[in-house]
């Protein structure tokens, strides 16, 4: 088995972490956006929604 | 076109714009107007103006470095574009810079003035402040948080008051702590170049102190000067400075590339979260929402950040492989393909 990959040939050490552990954050950061939206702070809603989607790529600000 | 456009919005770099559009949108809540929307739009032209020709102007002073530092990350070195269309850039993007603040008030006219003669000044030559170790790491804080900032106050009214100066202060320390840290990528090129960073004049463990004491001070600034604080604010903050220290002790000792950019993006990933915060908060108490409402929102506004600092802590940034830009574009493949992914990491420097 390589280094790195599964049994089943899938990258064990996937950049960002696995798919639905990223999903679930990102989900829960729409949920928040719009249930903020609907009660009225729509700015706010779009910055988490911002905040959310640009927080799995890499920053140093 | 289009390419060109994409090209444009790449410049900008999307993280950074978020960033400085958080700013702006706290700036504005301070002054009581957080839900305007028309007002943050005409506020954010000259934001995104703003630093277009800030990056415009670094770019072009750090061609040689970006070769060494980001191989083919930047468009101008990896050969994308040329220097006149760079050039041309800078100058459109500061002219609509002022053009949009002339619409606003005449404070924010002199805000925007300021910020993009510093901004030049950090980058080109004869002053070059970027080359001159911790005043480049006040001076562009300066510009990056006190811009938008003050842009946002002056879109919504004429006048600063103290608190207002206070709050920026706390923002600006916390601001500094982060962009120190920007310094870790770079230091190879710096090195090289003669740039004489914080980080290559006094270490990896000195700048990790002083990383700290800028993230304690300014959170404690932030604190000490918000409109009607409250416990969950303070509880979440708390969290959010543990956190960061916390991950600051991990990378004075980590060993690696790799692992260093999963913390300094897993600290920036907290940063973000406090002006989140800042803004939620100032939006929150503006609408008079009920305390057990905010609490709420604050604390999972906590949880997130949290839960995606430690998520980036552990397995680090995702990375875009697709090119925006055709096969026909006279450059590296690796540049090609890199500056997606680089484009999302916004470090200006």
């Amino acid at each position: 088995m390589l280094a790195g990959v599964d049994i089943n040939g899938r990258n064990r050490e996937q950049p960002g972490g696995p798919v639905p552990q990223r999903a679930v954050w990102t989900i829960a950061g729409i949920f928040v956006a719009v249930v903020l939206s609907i009660f009225g702070l729509v700015v706010v809603g779009c910055a988490v929604m911002l905040y959310v989607g640009l927080s799995h790529y890499a920053s140093n600000k | 076109m289009i390419q060109r456009l994409r090209l444009i919005i790449l410049i900008t770099r999307p993280a950074v714009i978020v960033l400085l559009a958080m700013f702006t949108a706290t700036g504005l809540a301070q002054a009581d107007h957080g839900r305007s929307q028309t007002l943050l739009a005409r506020a954010l032209v000259v934001v995104c103006g703003f630093l277009l020709f800030s990056v415009a102007c670094n770019d072009l002073a750090d061609e040689a470095i970006d070769r060494v530092n980001l191989p083919g990350r930047r468009p101008l070195s990896a050969g994308l574009t040329g220097r006149t269309e760079f050039v041309a850039i800078g100058i459109v993007s500061g002219v609509v810079a002022l053009a949009a603040s002339a619409t606003l008030r005449w404070q924010a006219v002199i805000v925007t003035a300021a910020g993009l003669v510093i901004s030049a000044g950090y980058s080109l030559r004869p002053v070059r402040l970027a080359d001159r170790g911790a005043i480049a790491a006040i001076v562009l804080p300066a510009c990056y948080v006190g811009v938008p900032y003050l842009i946002g106050i002056f879109a919504a009214r004429g006048f600063v008051r103290s608190d207002d100066l206070l709050q920026l202060a706390g923002l600006y320390l916390g601001f500094i702590g982060r962009i120190l840290l920007k310094d870790f990528r770079d230091v190879r090129g710096d090195a090289l170049f003669g740039k004489r960073t914080f980080l290559v004049r006094h270490g990896r463990r000195r700048t990790c102190v002083f990383s700290a004491c800028c993230w304690t001070a300014g959170l404690i600034v932030l604190l000490a000067t918000v409109h009607r604080p409250t416990v969950a604010l303070a509880v979440v903050y708390a969290g959010c400075l543990a956190g960061a220290l916390w991950l600051l002790c991990r990378l004075a000792a980590a060993q690696g590339g790799r692992r260093e950019e999963c913390l300094i993006a897993a600290i920036a990933i907290i940063g973000r979260g406090v002006v989140l915060l800042l803004f939620a908060h100032l939006s929150m108490t503006a609408s008079g929402w009920p305390g057990w409402r905010y609490a709420l929102v604050i604390g999972v506004l906590g949880v997130l950040t949290a839960g995606m600092a430690s998520s980036m802590a552990r397995h680090g940034p995702i990375t875009r492989i697709t090119s925006p830009f055709g096969l026909s574009a006279a450059a590296a493949p690796y540049g090609r393909d890199c500056i997606a992914a680089d484009s999302q990491g916004g470090a200006i420097g």
